[in-house]
């Protein structure tokens, strides 16, 4: 793990290959962070309840509150000038969608992929939904 | 329960720069086919 990765990351699926398939994963992996694959369904139940492990918060890269990319000023800053210039498109999803999505915003986590949907940092992520509705 | 869900889209691909441009050009409004394209990625 990387010396100043202080946030033990881990993306949950149903399967290896699927999780290694995950548009959101590519650039954590580019910037040289380690990702926890989980594939089994009880890890998504562990991990539930398991937000800190030897004084490093554990997190999902699925949910929207993870921000350990580009951390430094000039990526804070340049992300926030396409954030206000993208304020039209943003705001046009938002409308379009309305409660189907809580917020629509501007990513520094994707490479390929033209969009992506997170989960809030409280409520349940997509994989817990998932194995719920099951 | 349902998980609540954030929309967070890719400013470097070029399709969103595309759907802007068209926003942009046309007063904030998206033709049909580009909407059709917006719902399909959503």
């Amino acid at each position: 793990m990387k010396d100043d990765q202080d946030t033990i990351l881990y993306l949950s699926g149903d399967t290896k290959d699927s999780i290694l398939r995950s548009p959101i994963l590519k650039k954590y992996i580019k910037q040289g962070f380690e990702v926890l694959i989980l594939d089994d369904p009880i890890d998504e139940f562990t991990t539930q309840h398991l937000s800190e492990y030897e004084k490093r918060k554990v997190k999902s890269i699925s949910k929207e509150d993870v921000s350990v990319l580009d951390n430094d000023e000039t990526a804070k800053k340049k992300l926030q000038k396409l954030k206000e210039m993208y304020k039209p498109l943003t705001d046009w999803y938002k409308n379009h969608l309305g409660k189907n999505v809580e917020k629509v915003s501007i990513s520094n986590k994707l490479t390929d992929a033209p969009l992506f949907i997170f989960t809030s940092q409280y409520g349940y992520s997509a994989q817990m939904e998932k194995i719920n509705k099951a | 329960m349902l998980a609540k869900k954030t929309l967070e889209l890719n400013p470097s691909h070029p399709v969103m720069k595309k759907l802007l441009n068209e926003l942009k050009e046309n007063d904030n409004q998206l033709s049909e086919a580009s909407k059709e394209y917006a719902n399909l990625l959503y």
